[in-house]
């Protein structure tokens, strides 16, 4: 004979002696349910550090103590982190009569939405000396790989208003339905962890009874990313990429050659109506299937960018738009912006027939950044084009309005 | 879908409101059935095959057991039943161990044999749904329950979704009479479930996943470190287990509780075991229960001459090893187990008046450090480095200086008393004291902080492997 096994009795056929439950009840309860969670997130959140498995922490730690030293900051994508030289570009400046002090906020991977939550906590900072925020974003950043899936970076940025344009970008795209529900899902859990503030004291908690940060970065070499968005040697911000492009594939270097060749002939009156015709792919999409032509831009994405623009205006400075040069061009959100008369103007560096030297091989890390050598050209243009635009110089070179 | 995301959350609500909103028990059970297929479907849809074949060839089995009393017969029909679940197992889980272990054999012997690979996943859960079907045919073998007419019953009791991948490993005895009651909500402790969910939340999200980084770093690279280190890992190995598994179990008697079933109870602080059987009495209680009364019973269990309990004894841990996973590292976690218990029959037989009293502290620490030189083997991925970890735990020879952390100490002494005060009962009772409104806003504050303390990369269950 088996013996009895021991259950737990959590349901007695003979009742409990409980008032029954209705339905009534269940919704209260579970109304006062999600209003105290709510309630205690919302109460806690300001008390719990941000997450150092955010890539942007340092650099906001940073800025938030020193708040009222900067005229200027780059925020953006690897472009902008990897590509300007705050102490370049103030020297620059300095030397065409326009004394600033600029900070890089470049984040690697950092797209539009990201983008959008962080010049929001920014302002709310109301630094005083702020004159200017560039940044170069040029897509939205709305798909989630299954790669970056409830990581603490993906719930940072997922607060209320930005899931919302998340969400309004992922309906709005001219994608199929599935994609649009996982996606949809995808932010909505994000925005879980938001309010949730999914794991973010167990960074409170791991220094004083965890293991060494050795033992932790062994175990989870990616959790502390240093290499996303450091503060650079020279605490700026600026970490440039010290590798040539040696190391890319011969289709690569061919890609850049032959784009350079075909823009330097087809010149300036060409490049502008292949880039106004959103249908006309350029001769250089031919090189991969997987590219795509450029889109219309959104109403969704319209809102992102006015959002942006607002927040930078909040903090009481002016936001200025840089266009990268990026081989690969994948999309092309500003361009599109400016087009629409969305965003009041463009620096536009992605020209190879005003700004060759960027598109040089021997600049360049890979595909769509430059090196430490092209940094410099890139600070060295970005600066010029800016103090002109200061300058109210409306001559050939000037940045478009 | 892991009982710890915010999918299962979603799935679980459904599955509950539309369980209680449908009227009849068959519409009932139809819909838990679906949700227990969509549920296992979720991992791989394909593998659902293997749990609809396990069922009809129980049902079949059961119905042939009961309609003959000739011994022949039912032998046939119980020999088809343990064929076809144990042949289940020994494709999907046992196939490439057996073909492995026979080619390193030959090798061994100097014959070239090369290497055979046959390509197959593990279907998650398997030993677990398999055992259930088993122990169903053979309690209607051993007439121990009548087999049941309803296929339905039946495909629910092997496919239940709570404890489906995971255990406890349900016995029909149990679980069918059960579903020919219709379930009433008000029959539900429902406080109580929800408690016990949190609770098993707590110790996956909060305690496993997050130790689980420093157990990763110290197995991962165990020749950097010294042996306080060892000292440090290897308990914290043991606390992650038992938070990872038993969370399991209480979430999954949470979860089939408020749908009105009751599960058995699977741990019952074992940590605080005084001997080895004693563990085994708290520690998976729904397998060591199962192998106790359809494997070591059947064999003779502890009558019969010395050298047959030693053979009974060797043969169901040796088994109950390998269960856990088709390695030699499993065979030597439940090997570990025989000396001691071996140990322990013949001090027990030493009687009152001969054997040494030692304090049950002794005892606690003696057997915990016993089953942490178990686990080395249960966690290391290959003897190689298991001996390894053994040599630096057992004999104090470690290959590294690095520490792993001297504030982890706290955290296995904060984790520790925790524990205790749990066994000791101190905090039952602390949410009898609220009202209604009170509990639902103190359990609300509770899942608000805890949610705080996860780790957001969580990884799957440990017990999903078996």
């Amino acid at each position: 004979m088996a013996t009895p096994t021991p259950r737990f009795e959590y349901v007695n056929e003979g009742g409990w002696g409980r008032p029954p439950p209705s339905l009534g009840r269940a919704l209260a309860h579970t109304a006062l349910w999600i209003a105290v969670v709510v309630g205690v997130g919302a109460a806690v959140r300001p008390l719990l550090p941000l997450s150092p498995e955010s890539a942007s922490t340092r650099k906001f730690e940073h800025f938030a103590a020193n708040k009222d030293d900067y005229d200027v900051l780059f925020i953006g994508s690897s472009q902008v982190y990897r590509h300007v030289d705050p102490a370049r570009f103030d020297r620059l400046m300095a030397e065409a009569g326009h004394p600033v002090r600029s900070f890089n906020f470049g984040v690697a991977g950092m797209a539009a939405l990201e983008n959008r939550a962080l010049i929001t906590r920014i302002a709310a900072l109301q630094p005083a000396r702020l004159k200017w925020v560039f940044t170069d974003v040029q897509r939205t950043g709305v798909r989630i790989t299954g790669d970056n899936h409830f990581t603490a970076r993906l719930a940072s940025w997922h607060d209320p208003l930005t899931t919302w344009r998340a969400l309004a970008v992922v309906a709005e795209a001219d994608m199929s339905w599935s994609w649009k529900l996982d996606m949809a899902a995808r932010h909505l859990v994000a925005f879980g962890s938001w309010l949730s503030n999914s794991g973010r004291a167990r960074d409170v908690l791991e220094p004083h009874v965890g293991g060494t940060e050795a033992t932790r970065e062994a175990a989870l070499p990616d959790r502390f990313d240093a290499g996303a968005g450091g503060l650079g040697p020279r605490g700026d911000g600026w970490v440039p990429l010290e590798l040539a492009f040696a190391h890319a594939t011969p289709f690569d270097r061919a890609l850049i050659r032959e784009r350079v060749q075909i823009w330097k002939g087809s010149g300036p009156e060409q490049m502008k109506r292949l880039r106004a015709d959103p249908h006309q792919p350029r001769p250089v999409l031919e090189y991969s299937g997987e590219l795509r032509e450029p889109q219309e831009l959104l109403r969704a994405e319209q809102a992102l960018l006015t959002d942006f623009i607002d927040q930078v205006r909040a903090a009481g400075a002016e936001p200025v738009f840089i266009n990268a040069p990026d081989v690969r061009q994948y999309e092309y959100m500003l361009e599109a912006a400016l087009e629409a008369g969305v965003i009041p103007g463009l620096i536009d560096l992605d020209d190879p027939v005003r700004f060759p030297g960027l598109l040089r091989a021997d600049v360049r890390y890979d595909l769509n950044h430059l090196n430490q050598a092209g940094a410099g050209l890139y600070t060295r243009a970005l600066a010029s084009e800016f103090a002109a635009r200061l300058d109210g110089d409306g001559a050939e070179g000037a940045p478009r309005r | 879908m892991i009982f710890t995301e915010f999918r299962f959350f979603f799935f679980f609500l459904i599955a509950f409101c539309v369980h209680w909103a449908l009227r009849s028990n068959t519409s009932r059970k139809v819909w838990l059935l679906g949700c227990s297929y969509i549920f296992y479907g979720a991992w791989d849809w394909r593998f659902l095959g293997l749990i609809l074949f396990s069922t009809v060839v129980d049902y079949v089995v059961g119905l042939r057991l009961g309609a003959t009393d000739d011994v022949a017969a039912r032998k046939r029909w119980l020999r088809v039943s343990l064929v076809g679940n144990l042949g289940l197992l020994g494709v999907f889980k046992y196939f490439n161990f057996f073909v492995d272990s026979g080619v390193d054999f030959a090798n061994l012997l100097g014959l070239q044999v090369p290497p055979i690979v046959f390509e197959i996943g593990l279907p998650v859960g398997i030993s677990f749904y398999t055992f259930q079907t088993l122990s169903y045919s053979l309690d209607v073998y051993f007439r121990r329950m009548q087999p049941t007419r309803n296929v339905l019953d039946l495909a629910l009791f092997v496919a239940f979704f709570p404890q489906l991948v995971a255990g406890p490993i349900v016995r029909a005895i149990d679980f069918l009479p059960q579903l020919k009651v219709v379930r009433r909500l008000s029959d539900v402790d429902v406080r109580g479930c929800l408690i016990l969910f949190l609770v098993g939340f707590i110790k996956k999200a909060v305690v496993s996943d997050n130790i689980a980084q420093y157990v990763d770093a110290y197995f991962g690279y165990f020749t950097n470190y010294d042996v306080a280190s060892a000292y440090l890992a290897v308990p914290l190995y043991a606390a992650q287990l038992y938070c990872d598994f038993s969370a399991y179990s209480d979430m999954a008697i949470a979860c089939a509780g408020l749908l009105g079933y009751n599960l058995m109870l699977n741990f019952d602080f074992p940590y605080f075991a005084p001997s080895i059987k004693a563990f085994w009495a708290r520690w998976h209680i729904s397998l060591s229960s199962w192998v106790r009364d359809y494997l070591f019973n059947p064999l003779g269990g502890s009558r019969g001459s010395e050298l047959m309990v030693w053979r009974n004894i060797s043969v169901t841990w040796l088994l109950l090893g390998l269960w856990h996973g088709a390695d030699w590292t499993y065979v030597l976690f439940g090997g570990w187990m025989i000396p001691a218990l071996l140990l322990q029959r013949y001090w027990g037989a030493l009687g009152p008046h001969r054997k040494p009293e030692l304090p049950p502290l002794v005892g606690n620490v003696l057997t915990m450090w016993w089953i942490c030189v178990a686990i080395i083997f249960f966690r290391s991925e290959n003897l190689d480095k298991a001996w390894g970890i053994v040599k630096v735990f057992v004999f104090f020879q470690a290959p590294g200086d690095q520490l792993l952390g001297d504030r982890l100490v706290w955290l296995l002494v904060g984790l520790t008393a925790v524990h205790w005060v749990s066994y000791k009962g101190y905090l039952a009772g602390l949410w009898d004291k609220l009202g209604s409104l009170g509990f639902t806003a103190g359990y609300a504050t509770c899942c608000a902080l805890v949610l705080t303390l996860i780790n957001p990369n969580a990884a799957p269950f440990i017990y999903f492997q078996f």
